[in-house]
């Protein structure tokens, strides 16, 4: 079930919050039943089938958490628990998301003759397999204060985080699960989720969905590519994906306030980013935080004490070398990249996107480490926009893989992005005005009556991408319009646009009423969003 | 919640009144519903200003069979004819009544409002590609959505569709948020969601224009309306994606059905099929043209009013094509020369049996075919 339907927004939704604040009245317990029931029952709505998987999944990984407390006294059979019990998650995550493409890899490669058999992706399987990985470690290193299996269960079979997150940490929502007032009704939370489910439904189905055909239109034909219509494909491209995934989390983040529970900060406008390490401190910041607290962090930790073994320098100095510095930064940058990169997808364009990724980062800290003089400056507003633009430009490059269909379309993208073939910056008409974009998408489709339409079209599709830039670099993010109700966990900067920050006045009644009435129209042409297939 | 959420001194807490909470969620519930409201009527009220092109060729459709033109030729089938067949350049009456997606199940509710006209067509021809027969795809979202069907008329389908066990509308594009029990009527009272994204794409009011435009184009053309316009096309065609090829029950039923509607009131049909490009052509599986010719074949054979003037795809030069799929003018204007040709003959060898020269269609086809490769005009029954 998608949070943008309406058998979500009219039907589920309603019973299962009736459902929990009438049990709630009751006591912690019942409230956090019909919370587990509600959110299996919604998982369900996909397939019935694997509801036995996210099951047994959960009872596993509890059952294995129950042996690292009992080896507590004992670290090496807690750590061979520990092994045991991610190793499990992993070949699960494996046998569902990789098996397939790794048998089709090793049969084009001729090392086999097995046919890749079809299995059906669990949906959200990467992400409550790592938010349990994240639990375990944290168990053993003995750092989870609650036990109780009902809120572990809730925390991680709530509904609202369970199919594409944001991915949660136990010390963040078990503690809440745990109080009694987080099952009490409260009018002020549940106007609050609302308002900010309906603004992530608009970015969904205002936003996101418009553009999708246009996206869908340019990686259909990316052998036609000119450099600045693969540009402006990649800008729109990149327009989408921010809308589509961090309107999912807005929606995720107002229904769990809805229940009393605050989700943490996912995205703080990451486009907004002026070097590559920003982005990722702004873009999927719980998969940032995952990815640093599990991967990144323990592997520099031990890269750290290998050299501190062997008497060698750690500190800044010794990181501005180059052998300590690709052995404390780059190394486990690339492989925390590479990891990311393929959680996202068995591909291998998954494979180069996360790479890439790590090449940004990499020459992002060899700058940092090798100029800190420069950082004792504060940039100026054109040294800013160089940042900016750089930045972007390595995101987009590196989105080409994200998105294109296959390898061989990716790279033709690129080099269609690097003037392979033509700049497609000449005049041709009123199409040719309208941008490069209305060039690519001049065939958009039968609904064009006459080419005067298409031009026009392509014009106002041009200045609909623009329009959603502007939105992207210019206007509050959704935690920044709600700042002043605390919408997520984590500190949010206040806007530059006060007027713009969200009070129940009789101005943002009728603002929130007419959006939702218009995202809710919007649903019915609305698609899956972006982030389920991982 | 851990804590109450805690305020921020802002400076905006003082500038404007706030309500309470249950205020708010009043005010936003009605202001949600007058949106709503107003949308609505506006959706209702002003189609030709955000709807695709569709809606206006609909209503040109309409606009044509309720003139009733006697003594015509009556051209139905799908966007290739819709692109393909000029009749405001041909010198024997003819009604381009083809829309775009159209199978013969709406081919079939067309032919059931013509032959409400007082005077039946003198001739049909009934021209869908063959990408056409497997699958009703569009049904919902371009044929339904424009009004080609009332919801009498889908209610009729859907019920074949259950007695053939046919699952085809189920499967085709449709708005998956809206259950599809619904969808007729909702479509019929024109509710907001589901026209919504025409309004989006259609920025409101951008299409109002364009689309009483090419409204006005299509009633002078005679029903001809362009899709690509290119100077040509190399792109490949929607019936080159076809693995195999087999008509679907209901879609069968429906051609079957309008063949014996047509042959009850006497009215002679002649089944054509549009050309290719031959860039189409040249990826066409193996299996698609002789299961196609073979079923066209068959039809003809079983309705005695039924002529098969041409049982093969014709493939024709790419610089005809204005898209993957469609004759731009050129090849509009080439085809509708021809077709006028073979029209004629059908129409002499019809009106007067005993007298005509017998129709040597296969030379002929195979002379209009080989003739589009030169650049030669054809002659036309004239000269």
């Amino acid at each position: 079930m998608l949070f943008n339907s309406y058998s979500f927004v009219f039907t589920f939704l309603p019973l299962a919050l009736i459902g929990f604040y009438a049990l709630g009245h009751f006591g912690r317990a019942s409230g956090a039943v019909w919370l587990v029931l509600t959110s299996l029952v919604f998982y369900s709505f996909w397939n019935p089938a694997y509801v036995l998987l996210l099951l047994g999944s959960i009872a596993f990984n509890f059952a294995i958490s129950l042996r690292l407390d009992t080896n507590r006294d004992r670290p090496a059979r807690q750590r061979a628990w520990l092994a045991f019990g991610i190793t499990a998650d992993i070949a699960v995550l494996v046998y569902y998301k990789y098996l397939g493409a790794l048998i089709g890899f090793a049969t084009g490669l001729g090392l086999t003759s097995l046919h890749a058999p079809s299995i059906l992706l669990p949906l959200g399987i990467s992400f409550f397999t790592f938010t349990q990985i994240g639990y375990l470690v944290d168990v053993q290193q003995g750092v989870v204060q609650d036990r109780s299996p009902l809120n572990y269960m809730l925390f991680v079979s709530f509904f609202p985080h369970l199919i594409a997150g944001p991915i949660l940490h136990n010390r963040e929502i078990m503690p809440q699960f745990a109080q009694e007032q987080t099952y009490r009704f409260s009018g002020e939370n549940l106007a609050i989720g609302s308002v900010i489910f309906i603004i992530g439904l608009a970015k969904k189905c205002l936003f996101a969905d418009p553009i999708a055909g246009l996206v869908t239109t340019g990686f259909a034909d990316t052998a036609h590519l000119t450099m600045a219509s693969a540009w402006m494909l990649m800008l729109t491209y990149a327009a989408q994906l921010y809308f589509d995934f961090s309107g999912y989390t807005d929606m995720a983040i107002g229904i769990a306030r809805m229940f009393n529970v605050r989700f943490p900060v996912n995205f703080n406008s990451p486009h907004k980013a002026t070097c590559i390490i920003e982005f990722w401190q702004r873009w999927h910041m719980t998969l940032t935080r995952l990815l640093t607290l599990y991967l990144f962090n323990p592997m520099v930790l031990a890269a750290v004490r290998r050299r501190t073994a062997r008497g060698l320098p750690v500190d800044r100095k010794a990181q501005a070398k180059p052998a300590a510095f690709l052995r404390m930064t780059a190394m486990p940058l690339f492989i925390t990249m590479a990891l990311a990169g393929i959680w996202h997808g068995a591909g291998l364009q998954f494979l180069v996107f996360g790479l890439l990724h790590g090449v940004s980062l990499t020459v992002n800290h060899a700058w940092r480490i090798i100029r800190p003089s420069l950082r004792a400056v504060k940039p100026g507003r054109l040294e800013r926009f160089g940042n900016w633009t750089l930045t972007l430009a390595a995101i987009l490059v590196a989105l080409v893989f994200f998105r294109a269909p296959g390898m061989a379309a990716a790279l033709q993208t690129v080099s269609a992005m690097a003037g392979a073939h033509g700049s497609g910056i000449a005049l041709q008409g009123l199409s040719s005005l309208a941008g490069p974009l209305g060039m690519i998408f001049a065939q958009h489709g039968a609904a064009a009556a006459t080419t005067g339409l298409k031009s026009i079209e392509a014009f106002v599709q041009n200045g609909e991408v623009a329009l959603l830039w502007f939105i992207i670099l210019a206007m509050p993010n959704s935690q920044q319009i709600m700042n002043r109700y605390e919408p997520v966990l984590g500190r949010v900067t206040a806007s530059r646009w006060p007027t713009l920050t969200w009070r129940p006045t009789p101005a943002w009644a009728m603002a929130t009423g007419a959006v939702g009435a218009f995202a809710v129209m919007a649903i019915a042409g609305t698609t899956e969003f972006v982030y389920f297939q991982f | 919640m851990p804590e109450n959420p805690m305020r921020q001194a802002d400076e905006t807490r003082s500038s404007g009144r706030e309500l309470s909470f249950r205020s708010f969620a009043a005010q936003a519930g009605a202001a949600f519903l007058v949106t709503w409201g107003i949308v609505w009527i506006y959706i209702a009220a002003f189609p030709m200003a955000y709807q695709s092109r569709d809606y206006p060729l609909m209503r040109a459709k309409e606009q044509l069979l309720a003139q009733c033109r006697p003594n015509a030729v009556v051209v139905f089938g799908d966007s290739k004819v819709v692109a393909g067949v000029l009749p405001s350049v041909m010198n024997i009456p003819v009604e381009n009544l083809a829309f775009p997606a159209a199978t013969p199940v709406e081919t079939y509710f067309f032919a059931k409002r013509l032959l409400r006209c007082p005077e039946t067509p003198r001739l049909v021809v009934i021209a869908h590609s063959a990408s056409q027969y497997p699958q009703d795809k569009f049904f919902w979202s371009i044929l339904t959505s424009a009004g080609v069907l009332d919801t009498a008329d889908i209610h009729a389908v859907e019920a074949d569709a259950n007695t053939l066990g046919d699952d085809e509308l189920e499967r085709a594009e449709r708005p998956n948020a809206v259950p599809l029990a619904l969808l007729p009527e909702l479509y019929a009272i024109r509710f907001p969601p589901l026209y919504f994204g025409n309004l989006l794409g259609g920025y409101v009011a951008a299409r109002w224009r364009y689309n009483e435009r090419a409204y006005q184009e299509t009633i002078l053309s005679g029903g001809r309306s362009s899709f690509g316009t290119a100077d040509r096309s190399d792109g490949v065609g929607d019936e080159a994606a076809m693995t195999d090829w087999q008509v679907s029950p209901l879609i069968n039923l429906y051609m079957n059905r309008t063949l014996d509607l047509l042959a009850a009131h006497h009215v002679p049909v002649v089944i054509i099929t549009l050309p290719m490009n031959d860039a189409t052509c040249a990826h066409l599986p193996p299996v698609i043209q002789p299961r196609f010719s073979a079923y066209l074949a068959g039809i003809a054979e079983a309705h005695p009013n039924v002529e098969l003037a041409d049982p093969t795809i014709p493939c024709w030069p790419d610089h005809y094509f204005g898209d993957d799929m469609h004759f731009n003018m050129s090849g509009a204007l080439s085809y509708s020369h021809r077709l006028q040709y073979i029209l004629t003959a059908l129409l002499r060898e019809n009106d007067n049996e005993a007298t005509a020269q017998p129709l040597d269609r296969e030379t002929m086809l195979a002379w209009i075919n080989a003739s589009v490769r030169v650049p030669a005009e054809p002659e036309t029954p004239d000269d």
